[in-house]
């Protein structure tokens, strides 16, 4: 490798961090938290009635609750049911106007407010732009991921002798670098991985347009069906809601193994109706077989996602690797440390570009501190949209909120850069984390709904703060003559 | 034969890590031991299994450079005043420039992968490639296509030189899709 190539790649690397980085943090930050997003639904709406399971006919009559609330409202065109899973062990009844939890026995016994999970999960997804265009936008800074780890190892000739190499008590510059450097490579297979799983789900809208076009007239449903099946003629004439109870117990007749996750009905209450029985495999990466039944809650066979062609496999694995969801907590929670990293290199990339500039002369006190409060002001954001959800219900206007504080925010540390000084603003981040933990466990029906997350939470920000005073003092007695040990210069 | 896998993977990694500067042949040893355990996983799990050994060999490997964080040893020296690898454009010459390579790199790579990922489906699926096949074909192409050519385009020297790679992959696209 010349060192031309490992200039240019360098160069390469930098202009495509400093256009997107921002962007790439917010989503990888974002990712991080909602690996485990069932488990932050529980934490927000703790004290909801839980049940591990839910028979067929408690689904039956679940999904009679479930469109039996609409009434008054215009027909929903579908109804879901979402079964219980460890994660989240309360079963969801869905239609076009919102979510239910259900009971064991199939009665409601609450709506579904997570609103501040969604506001997490949007952000991740689209960055709260209109749906199509936010996860084009998401899709193509996947690609732009990717090509970061590309040009990264194209410009890290040292990659092999440096492998485990983390100065951490170095200069703060050559740490950061080290930081950025191992994090990077050693998570490589991972970021490109998901980088790439994201950008097929967040483009895929733009292929499906192509094929539409070329093949089945614009029809886009006639373009997914090669890959998420055909439905069905629509019938609008009445009919009594689907046979999902017999369906169901069909299913476990036939395919004992699988695991039921979503009932989908397609235009309940109609003669046109038909069910999707969406179920688990074990030990497979695909989110799972897709079988269909008639309104009497006759087999109709499966997608074969699990075992059809290799396209169809291929597509229904991209998720779950994306999502870290196929083997339960100690995946999910290996996922969130590598998507922590992934914020730690977005972060400490942006800042070595900072310090170079200041130490060459070039200035850049208040770039660094719109970068701060980028790094620092947005897991602070997303503590203070959980306050605002607290405080004014599940309709408080999380997504305005949180990009006008992030902007003005902006503004002040270009301004004021002395405000969005970095280890302030970590110090107020681990605090608050810690108060949301510990008012969290306090709450009724907190420990059961989440507790683990407040634990981990508050321990967590208590190391951070442990750490952050121990290294206070350290400085100060470096430079307090009075506080230095004897003998010492 | 999973579990074996899994430990297989962590322990090839350790190998790796011990084997690291001084002792090469342990390292070969340990890159030999997670491709075995890879290999293993695929077969007895698939797919499954493939993610699964990732993630413990890529979570070892983070716990052993961790493990090295923690034991450095304090030093002073000064990190090099390097000159950032990119500066900020001032002068309207310099924004004009960024700004083509942004077009090129984002707007035109784009759809140069696009083209290119769709005429190869055009090919597959004059070749007898089932209609799934070829969906998916399109949808997995398209990021990996423009992928390619971003890092192309991203390690040439100059705005000129990034036309080359959607180029090349616009005229593949058209040979395939004419050829279909």
């Amino acid at each position: 490798m010349n060192r031309t190539l490992v200039q240019r790649a360098l160069g390469g690397h930098a202009a495509i961090g400093l256009l997107a980085s921002a962007l790439i943090y917010l989503i990888a930050l974002s990712g991080t938290l909602i690996v485990v997003h069932d488990r932050w639904q529980r934490w927000e709406q703790p004290g909801v009635v839980e049940s591990a399971t839910i028979s067929p006919d408690a689904a039956q009559a679940a999904l009679a609750a479930g469109a039996g609330v609409d009434v008054g409202k215009p027909k929903t065109t579908h109804l879901y049911l979402r079964m219980p899973t460890d994660d989240l062990p309360r079963p969801v009844v869905t239609t076009d106007h919102g979510g239910h939890y259900v009971d064991g026995g199939g009665r409601i016994v609450a709506p579904e407010a997570h609103a501040w999970t969604e506001f997490v999960i949007g952000l991740h997804e689209y960055l709260h732009l209109p749906m199509t265009l936010g996860l084009i936008v998401v899709g193509a800074l996947g690609v732009a991921v990717a090509a970061l780890a590309v040009t990264g190892v194209l410009a890290h000739p040292r990659i092999v002798r440096d492998a485990f190499r983390l100065r951490t008590r170095h200069d703060p510059q050559i740490a950061r670098a080290d930081w950025h450097n191992r994090l990077g490579v050693w998570t490589l297979p991972f970021v490109v991985a998901l980088a790439l799983t994201g950008a097929f789900i967040g483009l895929g809208s733009v292929g499906f347009t192509v094929l539409a076009r070329a093949y089945t007239g614009g029809d886009l449903e006639k373009a997914y069906a090669p890959v998420f099946g055909h439905e069905p003629a629509p019938n609008p004439a009445a009919a009594p809601l689907p046979d999902v109870a017999t369906a169901l117990r069909t299913l476990a007749a036939r395919v004992p193994q699988a695991v039921p996750t979503y009932i989908i009905v397609h235009d309940p209450g109609t003669r046109g109706q038909h069910v999707q029985i969406i179920a688990e495999h074990p030990r497979r990466l695909i989110y799972g077989e897709t079988y269909a039944f008639d309104g009497a809650g006759n087999w109709h066979g499966a997608n074969g996602m699990a075992d059809g062609a290799i396209g169809k496999q291929f597509a229904a694995s991209t998720y779950n690797l994306h999502f870290g969801n196929y083997a339960g907590l100690p995946v999910e929670i290996a996922y969130m440390l590598m998507g922590l990293a992934l914020c730690v290199v977005t972060a400490t990339g942006t800042t070595l570009w900072l310090c170079k500039r200041q130490r060459r002369g070039l200035g850049g006190e208040r770039m660094s501190a719109c970068w701060s409060w980028i790094v620092w002001g947005t897991p602070l954001l997303l503590v203070a949209t959980v306050w605002l959800r607290a405080a004014a219900s599940a309709t408080a206007p999380l997504v305005p909120v949180f990009w006008t504080l992030l902007a003005l925010g902006i503004v002040a540390a270009a301004a004021w850069p002395r405000l969005a000084e970095a280890v302030r603003l970590r110090r107020i981040v681990a605090v608050s984390v810690l108060a949301t933990a510990v008012i969290h466990l306090a709450l009724p029906g907190g420990v059961a709904a989440g507790g683990g997350i407040d634990v981990v939470a508050a321990a967590l920000s208590l190391a951070w703060l442990g750490w952050d005073a121990r290294g206070l003092l350290r400085s100060r007695r470096a430079s307090s003559p009075a506080l230095r040990p004897a003998g010492t210069a | 034969m999973i579990a074996i896998g899994l430990i297989l993977a962590a322990v090839g990694l350790v190998l790796v890590r011990l084997g690291w500067e001084a002792r090469r042949p342990l390292a070969a040893v340990g890159w030999t031991a997670v491709i075995a355990a890879l290999v293993l996983l695929a077969a007895t799990a698939g797919a499954w299994g493939i993610a699964m050994g990732g993630v413990v060999a890529i979570a070892t490997a983070l716990l052993l450079v961790l493990a090295a964080g923690c034991t450095s040893p304090v030093k002073t020296r000064r990190a090099p005043r390097e000159a950032p690898s990119v500066s900020i454009p001032r002068r309207p010459r310099d924004m004009m420039r960024r700004a083509a390579v942004f077009l090129l790199v984002v707007p035109v790579g784009f759809v140069a992968a696009q083209w290119l990922a769709y005429g190869a489906q055009a090919a597959a699926r004059h070749g007898g490639l089932g209609d799934s096949d070829a969906t998916v074909l399109t949808l997995f192409l398209q990021p990996v296509l423009w992928l390619a050519i971003m890092a192309v385009q991203m390690t040439r020297a100059d705005a000129r030189r990034m036309v080359a790679a959607p180029a090349v992959a616009a005229l593949a696209g058209t040979m395939l899709w004419a050829a279909a």
